[in-house]
């Protein structure tokens, strides 16, 4: 290599570097916007500028957003939509995972006339605009006595997450050996014990994957909050919507954005702990199906 | 007993799950096709009126708009996601040493729920407070950025928020098809005397293919469902500038109570989502060796 | 009485169908007890699927399956009395060399006390015992293998199956695992069902070789009588390395005796059956086919048994040295054999080299159906 095409080389090396600090920049952004001025008091927003630190630091907003904050009729601050949201996700997530784990053994290891159907049908499930069921959702979960309930939306995000994480094992256990399970059969063990001796402590990984895919989903979710919960059941992402949204008053940008954070905090920890699991379920979801 | 009961084990632990579906999922759908040729106000009623909620709904300037906007948006969202992704992923390809660091970076908005985006969104692009008004501060008077508050320009706001929050899932998309390329072509096309940018030109993105359809098709599904974004950045206002047939469908079953008119909606939507998503299904289960 | 002896395992008539079309057709096999059968094919020959009919994974359309003159056929897997070795091992990853040979015993509720001791007897026979505490994925090929074996060994089952065993071992161990299998078969006496698509596996291994093409039963034998008597140009071919040699012609009588003629070439056989006189004159058109090995450089003497050995003179296409010997490929007109000669004849490709064909290991085949005329 010659003087001048190394030379070039490092420039072009160089420009590169820069333009992906530029793009990580565009992406962190957001981010620190909220976070800088969620530590400000409000007057400080109001005249300064928004990419500085805070003069005076504050976790004022923080608290206000956390426990003091009025959404809708009351000043109960995030908390308790907080707590709705955990008693709906972790059900929801534990639920759909098993049943999905136990929809993918049988769709590759217990194959029957028509699973090719079954399966087609559970896929597609995956697709729909949620905006077709939510009539009769709100319709059949007055008809279960569950409407506006906690239990109701764990039932709603069981049946819209099941699609997913029936996927997510089915493609998983395909590649599973199935000489295993027949190695298991000649050993004496049956559907049951095949299942979680065999294939379950093998499915670390895929756990992983769907648990967060479903946490982060669930956790995420306006849609369903909006139109099926109550006072008592509605979840963070709603009640942050609220907060923002709320049209009395002076605007308190600052609690704002702490609450922002706070409903973003359960899956950015996650997504920070165990990014690669997150990734492999929307690849997952993504690439096959 | 026993054997038959072993024989069907599999079916009865299958049914509870694939009867939930049935029922939510597939009844769901048909009863709400069913709404959507009733004379549903407020409440789901079942006199048959043929297909004229359909009619209505396609007379109404707030449906035409609102498809309007998701040609707008769903146009711009996807192919400014599928470039930005894409370049994202090659100059990533390129031995960075940061990697490991940016490429987080650039994907962790895809963890966000979308209120969080349009929350922090809807702040920077308020010309009262946000990007205008620090530009001010910063000197720079003359600086003007008022979409969001635009009738014709606050569907792009939309699409800015939306390329933020999926770019970066995109492009690991796009990284991981890259990585899936056999070396071995490279090296071939290397000793071709091809030069860089003509190997990614004629070899590397034409292999792309799957990916783009993969991401097109993710990405259109997306696009048609977007309903949360909207609702927290603009609220589909200004006027109705930024509606779009998810929020439409919303706001006409349940604040405007004309359900039949809703529902038709929200079929035409499935019909939109159906049309991309079943023939892409299909070739992927009959190309899966595993079936 | 005696049959019964004999008749150990019994495949009886078993059929498979798949969507209309036959994967197995109507095949009958009986072994001995300690009888070593070897499933031969290509493959797609269905000898995968009669294997797994055998151990209960794949149900029978017709026919059905006896051990000990018991009907196996739908029983569990579990309960055939049958232990298998999977080509893959399928060892469970997430548990320990014992406990992936101790789990048939667990799942049957055998005490733990009689589970270690036969889990130690085992490791025992097949020196594994430092790798008891293991997990598979800490194990080599050939150490994988043995515990595969140790797992079906403990079961102390009627009958054991395999499933091409040594297909992912690398030529090396393939010959040693083959060679162990053998002295384990010696020492325990069960009886053994072996698939393989390897015919040198087959030929050392069996004391019966069922070969199967597209469903259906070519032939069953002994070793010897496969590959010296195939009853088709099928198990012919299939068995042997290289192929047997085959060429159409005539079959001619010359005075007293019959000659084979192709082209410009004649042989002479070497005490032609009646059925060959009667065919030379009714239907003389016939398939000859010899191995490599019977096709020699000639002795240099005038021997008195000269009847059963004609010499061709053929010219060199090829000539292939493997070390021990070489291969001559030989083509003139549109006949080409390969004779497979000592290392130490000079031979040299182009040239035109005398060849003798040994006439008493001469074949016949019909030249339409492919069946043998003997």
């Amino acid at each position: 290599m010659n003087k001048l095409s190394a030379r070039k080389f490092t420039v072009w090396r160089f420009a590169l570097y820069v333009v992906l600090f530029v793009f990580a920049i565009y992406y962190l952004l957001p981010l620190y916007v909220m976070l800088a001025n969620s530590f400000k008091p409000l007057s400080e927003i109001r005249q300064g500028d928004m990419m500085a630190l805070p003069q005076v630091w504050t976790l004022d907003p923080w608290r206000s957003a956390w426990s003091t904050a009025q959404i809708g009729v009351q000043a109960t601050g995030l908390k308790p939509y907080f707590y709705n949201s955990i008693s709906m996700v972790v059900p929801a997530v534990l639920l759909s995972t098993l049943l999905g784990a136990l929809n993918g053994y049988v769709l590759t290891k217990w194959r029957f006339r028509g699973d090719g159907v079954v399966f087609g049908l559970i896929l597609l499930s995956c697709f729909i605009p949620f905006q077709i069921v939510l009539i009769p959702m709100a319709k059949m979960l007055g008809v279960l006595g569950l409407a506006g309930t906690t239990t109701g939306l764990v039932l709603v995000h069981l049946v819209y997450g099941l699609g997913f994480t029936t996927l997510f094992f089915r493609n998983y256990y395909a590649a599973f050996p199935t000489e295993l399970v027949r190695a298991a059969q000649i050993d004496g063990a049956r559907f049951f014990r095949i299942f979680w001796r065999i294939l379950l402590p093998s499915s670390g990984p895929i756990i992983v994957v769907t648990v967060i895919w479903q946490f982060t989903n669930i956790w995420n979710d306006f849609l369903f909050g909006a139109s099926f919960a109550d006072a008592d059941s509605v979840p963070m992402t709603v009640a942050l919507n609220n907060l923002v949204s709320s049209s009395t008053g002076v605007k308190e940008y600052n609690v704002h954005f702490a609450g922002a954070v706070l409903a973003a905090l359960p899956t950015l920890i996650v997504y920070v702990v165990s990014g690669r699991y997150f990734v492999r379920g929307l690849m997952a979801g993504a690439v096959k199906g | 007993m026993k054997d038959w009961f072993q024989a069907w084990l599999p079916r009865l632990v299958l049914g509870p799950g694939f009867l939930l579906i049935l029922f939510f999922v597939y009844g769901f759908i048909i009863y709400t096709g069913y709404l959507s040729v009733s004379d549903s106000k407020m409440l789901p009623s079942y006199g048959f009126v043929g297909l004229d909620n359909y009619e209505r709904l396609w007379q109404l300037r707030h449906w035409t708009g609102s498809l309007k906007n998701l040609a707008i948006f769903g146009a711009l969202y996807i192919v400014i996601c599928s470039v930005l992704g894409l370049f994202l992923a090659i100059m990533l390809d390129q031995k960075i040493r940061a990697e490991g660091l940016l490429r987080p970076i650039y994907l962790y908005p895809m963890a966000l729920s979308f209120i969080v985006t349009g929350t922090a969104w809807k702040w920077f692009l308020d010309p009262g407070i946000g990007l205008e008004h620090t530009m001010h501060q910063w000197g720079w008077e003359s600086f003007e950025f008022n979409w969001i508050k635009s009738r014709t320009h606050a569907i792009y706001t939309v699409v800015i928020a939306a390329v933020w929050q999926s770019s970066g899932f995109v492009m690991a998309m796009f990284l991981a098809g890259l990585r899936g390329v056999d070396p071995d072509i490279i090296r071939a096309a290397e000793i071709d005397g091809a030069s860089r940018v003509r190997i990614y030109r004629r070899i590397i993105i034409p292999l792309m293919r799957p990916v783009f359809l993969s991401a097109f098709v993710v990405l259109a599904h997306l696009a048609i469902k977007s309903y949360d974004l909207v609702v927290a950045l603009t609220g589909g206002g200004p006027g109705k500038a930024t509606e779009l047939p998810a929020t439409f469908m919303y706001s006409y079953t349940f604040s405007r109570n004309l359900m039949g008119i809703g529902a038709s909606s929200a079929i035409i939507m499935l019909i939109m989502i159906f049309s991309i998503i079943v023939p892409y299904l299909y070739a992927e289960l009959r190309a899966d060796p595993r079936r | 009485m005696n049959t019964k002896v004999e008749r150990f395992l019994e495949i009886d008539n078993l059929g498979k169908q798949y969507a209309g079309t036959d994967a197995l057709k109507s095949v009958s096999i009986d072994v001995e007890k300690g009888g070593f059968l070897v499933l031969i094919g290509p493959s797609g020959c269905g000898k995968s699927t009669l294997l797994n009919m055998i151990a209960g994974f794949e149900p029978a359309t017709t026919g059905d399956i006896r051990i000990a003159g018991r009907s196996i056929a739908d029983l569990h897997p579990s309960d055939r009395d049958i232990a298998m070795v999977f080509q893959s091992y399928a060892l469970y990853p997430n548990m320990t060399v014992a406990d992936n040979i101790g789990f048939g015993m667990e799942t049957r509720g055998v005490p733990k006390a009689e589970r270690i001791k036969k889990i130690a007897d085992v490791a025992e026979i097949l020196q594994i015992e430092p790798l008891l505490k293991r997990k598979p994925g800490q194990l080599s090929g050939g150490q994988r293998q043995r515990v595969a074996m140790g797992r079906a060994l403990v079961r102390d089952p009627q009958a054991f199956l395999f499933d091409e065993p040594l297909s992912n071992l690398d030529a090396r161990l393939r010959v040693d695992m083959r060679a162990e299998i053998k002295k384990l078969h010696a020492r325990l006496g069960t009886t053994i069902v072996y698939v393989t698509h390897d015919q040198i596996e087959a030929m050392t291994l069996a004391t019966k070789i069922a070969v199967l093409k597209h469903g259906e039963l070519q032939q069953v034998g002994t070793p010897d009588e496969i590959y010296n008597y195939p009853a088709n140009t099928f198990v012919a071919d299939f068995m042997g390395s290289p192929a047997m040699n085959r060429v159409s012609g005539e079959l001619v009588k010359s005075d007293d005796a019959l000659e084979f003629r192709f082209g410009q070439h004649r042989l002479k056989l070497f005490e032609p059956s009646e059925e060959l006189h009667t065919r030379a004159i009714d239907n003389p058109h016939i398939d000859f086919g010899i191995r490599s090995e019977n096709i020699n450089q000639p002795s240099g003497d005038n021997e008195p048994g000269a009847a059963l050995v004609n010499t061709l003179s053929l010219s060199v296409e090829l000539v292939e040295p493997t070390g021990s010997d070489t291969f001559i490929a030989t083509r003139d007109e549109n006949y080409s054999f390969t004779a497979r000669i000592a290392n130490n004849i000079p031979a040299k490709m182009g040239e035109t080299m005398a060849l003798t064909f040994d006439m008493a290991k001469a074949h016949f085949f019909d030249s339409d159906t492919g069946v043998r005329v003997s």
